[in-house]
């Protein structure tokens, strides 16, 4: 297995002040990076010019209370996506000096200085060190095929198992009738969820963990029947195998929870090489987990495909994306097999035009079409042109021809105060259940603002 | 069926012909009844499953009519809001923008000399931060006017949309102007907004259309928002209306009609004030002015001070409060012209009467009038350090202020400059600093840095914090210049005093950068 490697210099610009607070790992973050983000507390500080133009570190010397200052940079154009670096005692990453500094970079006030103090020079060649063994060492072929294959096949025998005692845990629930699912301790749901984990369904598993809460909203036997119906449709979906389509099986393998490694997707994922516009970001927050992701979407300018960047972090720290909202981005993605997901990757980007709107009805056609292959799929980007805010008794995005599609917000304030009410490209993410989440607007001026 | 689509869209069946019946409902219902003891329902509105009874069955077909439901929503019809279609000043630049940002998470205490540059220099604060700053505003009364100036019409346009920012279609905003109809029939925030802008256009009409509707007013909160608006182009005209307002029914309204008749030195209700105060002076022993007590049965004074009549005893608090109301209210010159000497001659005759002399004090600062504020300070007499150093210190520097707040920003800046030296207290600097508003002339600031690296610090590392902080919002920018790169007494003012000049300087860069901008 080789990882490609890429030929293309990876420049960052600096940030906007935006950039820098979207990496914070939480509110509390921002306000103590505010307070160090003053110049007179770095008095030593630059940034690393990257050969071919643009930044690629930053760092400064902090002086704080203590007697030695703190020694905070930043990697930019870094492989893995952005690295952090303090000799603080924080957990958090990035800690408050290391978002002061990039705050200071990204109101310009940290310039190129060509030389650089040792602990700078050592972080970075001790990254590019680490990089090049891993380059060097990294297996071209697995190191025992068979083996591999092995491991895969014990382990979709054991998924199948836990699917198939699933499936008839899923028929006793209907044979004996729902009407006391409300009733249900969570007992009843967690000896199947746990049985799941153990058949390493982890997946499915929390499909299952899902349930309890399910029927505790509104409307909860049609949502329970839904819910249910989209897992017994899952548990076909894996029995059928090579049967469905390549991304419905993608779909299918990575909804169960047989998740493929990064690097086997950069090796034999689908490759698409286009200019990515970056539609919107949106939090989803696994309080549950501890853990934060982050979903970022792209659309390609001449594939016309939609890729969903997903991003991980531990709870106390900011998942990273490479790109920023209203940007473009040149970059020959990798696609997971369910022909949405992408491996981010990093690249050049640019300030980019507004992106293509359609109308409503196009719209809820494209997921249509999504849900022909991923009937599971929650959550899909749509760009409308002309959108304009409509109000009842809850607030809707409405398009020229009078269609409206109900927001999941209470009220789309920053919306409102940038269009102002008029007509607008507004990207959002779609969800029957929820609603329409917007996630970016085009002003008139075509500045991208997120929401 | 009908064809057309719900009023709210959602889930509904395809527009099928065949499809009579949707089965959706029918597979909800069996599903709670469970499939061992009701057969699955038939739906021809769905494609065939290999089963069809039994679990399978059930699910197979509640999958199917599940994906079709998502795949077929259908959207609602909604008529969209009416948009801002003002065009407004154009709106700050990026990094302006940029800077917004940064002061509304950590800098909150320029956010005021923010608004006023942005107002200032015509423009408008960016879209995207508006609600952020509406809800500052809705936390903060004393933000709001700054607010509503540099929040264009696209500000005023979206307070609609939340409750808690209809303040600020009360507050009027620079392009207002006056409609008829929203004056009659618009909200009570609106009806303000209205009178507001016809009292800067036209304050005569604006009086005849208030005092038109004064009395049929219910509510007193409404009378009070709607005479406020009485204060733009107040003048000598207004009198009669304000004096009817004397015998509202709500003591705010009386309250504001006081404050606006003070300021109206040729009202018959101020020769009525001064015609109170004759009758309650006389000269004591050796030329001092003494007071006489307000009695139960002055009904006139007492409706002319917007004062409760004391029913029962006076007490020794209410008559301090009536002679101190009356002192503040009544116009300057009747002193004056009663004792037929200056101002400084007046104040040395009431001196031994502390209430009194205080009364006085603060009535200069009401009635802004400089000459008085001037012998206040002792100018006149070339005591100007001493009495305002003397002023500061004995807690009296809430007096000190509204005094200097009657002098120009360049005479006040002169007069504080020469009030303090090398050798003046560190206590008595902060404290004669804080009385005088910003914005600080250059050579004020001067001193004050001289100051700074001077003796006495050692011992009042809180006062060279608190300087600093004062220096940081009141100084000019542009200072930060002539600032010394390092900290001034520094071995004596310990790391309390060294971040806070540094903050000081970063404080002063800041704001420089935000004048620029703008």
């Amino acid at each position: 297995m080789s990882v490609s490697t890429r030929s293309v210099p990876l420049v960052s610009d600096r940030w906007s002040t935006d950039d820098v607070w979207a990496v914070a790992p939480d509110a509390s973050s921002r306000k103590a990076a505010l307070k160090v983000a003053k110049a007179a507390s770095w008095p030593e500080r630059g940034t690393v010019a990257a050969p071919t133009g643009g930044t690629s570190a930053l760092w400064g010397e902090c002086e704080g209370s203590g007697s030695k200052p703190y020694l905070a940079a930043v990697h930019l154009d870094g492989v893995g996506g952005t690295a952090y670096k303090c000799s603080c005692p924080s957990r958090k990453i990035p800690c408050k000096h290391v978002l002061g500094l990039l705050a200071l970079w990204s109101q310009g006030e940290v310039g190129v200085r060509e030389e650089k103090p040792s602990w700078v020079g050592a972080w970075l060649d001790g990254r590019a060190a680490r990089r090049a063994r891993a380059e060097g060492t990294a297996p071209a072929v697995p190191v025992d095929p068979a083996k591999t294959a092995a491991t895969l096949r014990a382990r979709e025998e054991s998924v199948g198992a836990g699917l198939g005692e699933l499936r008839m845990w899923l028929y006793d629930q209907i044979d004996a009738g729902l009407a006391e699912v409300p009733k249900l301790g969570y007992d009843h749901w967690d000896r199947m969820a746990k049985r799941l984990i153990d058949a390493k369904a982890g997946g499915a598993s929390g499909l299952v963990s899902r349930l309890p809460t399910v029927a505790r909203q509104e409307s909860w036997p049609e949502r329970v029947l839904e819910h249910m119906s989209l897992i017994h449709l899952l548990i076909d979906g894996y029995r059928a195998g090579d049967a469905v389509g390549e991304r419905t099986r993608g779909a299918v393998r990575s909804r169960v929870g047989i998740a493929l490694k990064t690097e086997e997707v950069q090796a034999t994922g689908e490759r698409v090489r286009d200019t990515w516009l970056v539609l919107g970001r949106r939090s989803v927050d696994m309080p549950e987990n501890d853990v934060r992701g982050l979903r970022v979407w792209l659309r390609g300018v001449d594939s016309g495909r939609t890729a969903l960047a997903l991003s991980f972090g531990r709870a106390d720290q900011a998942p990273t994306t490479p790109y920023r909202v209203g940007t473009a981005i040149d970059a020959d993605l990798a696609f997971y097999p369910d022909g949405h997901r992408v491996v981010p990757t990093a690249g050049t980007d640019r300030p980019a035009s507004v992106p293509e709107g359609t109308t409503i009805s196009v719209a809820l056609d494209s997921f249509a079409r999504v849900l022909a292959e991923d009937p599971w799929r929650e959550a899909w980007p749509v760009v409308l042109a002309e959108a304009v805010p409509a109000r009842d008794d809850r607030w809707y995005l409405a398009d020229p021809s009078g269609d409206a599609l109900p927001l999941a917000t209470d009220s789309p304030r920053r919306l409102l105060a940038v269009t102002g009410g008029n007509p607008s490209t507004v990207a959002a993410e779609w969800a029957p259940g929820e609603g329409l989440t917007p996630i970016a607007v085009w002003d008139r001026t075509g500045k991208a603002i997120p929401l | 069926m009908t064809t057309n689509p719900p009023a709210h869209g959602g889930y509904t069946a395809p527009e099928d012909p065949l499809a009579a019946v949707d089965s959706w409902d029918h597979l909800v219902s069996t599903a709670l009844v469970g499939t061992a003891r009701r057969s699955v329902p038939v739906t021809p509105d769905l494609p065939e499953t290999p089963d069809t009874e039994g679990a399978t069955a059930l699910l197979d077909r509640a999958a199917l009519a599940t994906v079709r439901r998502l795949a077929g929503y259908t959207p609602a019809r909604v008529v969209p809001i009416e948009p801002d279609t003002a065009s407004g000043p154009p709106e700050v630049g990026p990094q302006a923008a940029a800077r917004l940002g940064v002061i509304l998470a950590d800098r909150p205490e320029l956010l005021t000399e923010w608004l006023e540059l942005v107002a200032v220099a015509g423009r408008c604060a960016p879209a995207e931060h508006l609600p952020d700053l509406l809800d500052r505003g809705a936390r903060d009364s004393g933000l709001r006017p700054a607010i509503a100036a540099a929040c264009g019409p696209r500000g005023h346009w979206l307070a609609r949309f939340e409750h808690d920012w209809s303040y600020l279609l009360a507050e009027s905003g620079s392009g207002d102007v006056f409609d008829e109809k929203t004056w009659l029939h618009g909200t009570e925030g609106e009806r303000r907004r209205m009178l507001c802008a016809l009292r800067a256009a036209d304050p005569a009409r604006g009086r005849e259309l208030l005092a038109g509707i004064w009395d049929d007013l219910r509510k007193a909160e409404l009378r009070r928002r709607l005479l406020e608006a009485m204060e733009i182009g107040l003048g000598p005209d207004d009198a009669d209306l304000l004096d009817r307002a004397l015998d509202d029914r709500g003591a705010n309204v009386r309250g504001l009609a006081l404050s606006l008749l003070t300021r109206l030195p040729h009202s018959a209700h101020a020769d009525r004030l001064r015609d109170h105060v004759r009758s309650h002076v006389r000269t004591g022993p050796g030329r001092t002015i003494v007071l006489t007590p307000v009695e139960r049965e002055e009904t006139g004074l007492f409706r002319d001070l917007a004062l409760v009549r004391p029913t029962g005893e006076i007490s020794r608090r209410e008559r301090a409060e009536h002679l101190w109301t009356l002192i503040t209210r009544a116009p300057l010159d009747v002193w004056t012209d009663l004792f037929d000497t200056d101002p400084a001659g007046v104040l040395d005759r009431l001196s031994d009467d502390a209430e009194a002399h205080d009364a006085l004090l603060n009535a200069i600062g009401v009635h802004e009038d400089p000459v008085w504020a001037r012998s206040a300070l002792g100018l006149l007499e070339g005591r100007v350090a001493e009495r305002m150093v003397s002023t500061a210190r004995d807690r009296r520097s809430l007096q000190l202020e509204p005094l200097l707040r009657v002098l120009s920003a360049e005479e006040r800046c002169a007069l504080a400059e020469r009030s303090f030296g090398p050798k003046t207290g560190t206590r008595d600097v902060w404290s004669l600093l804080n009385a005088v508003p910003g914005p600080w002339a250059t050579d004020l600031s001067h001193r004050i840095v001289r100051r700074l690296q001077g003796k006495g610090w050692e011992r009042d590392h809180g006062g060279y914090r608190s300087v600093c902080l004062l220096a940081a919002e009141r100084m000019p920018p542009e200072l930060v210049h002539d600032l010394p790169e390092e900290t001034p007494a520094a071995s004596a003012v310990g790391d309390t005093g060294d971040s806070a000049y540094r903050n000081l300087r970063d404080t002063l860069r800041f704001r420089l950068d935000m004048h620029r901008e703008l």
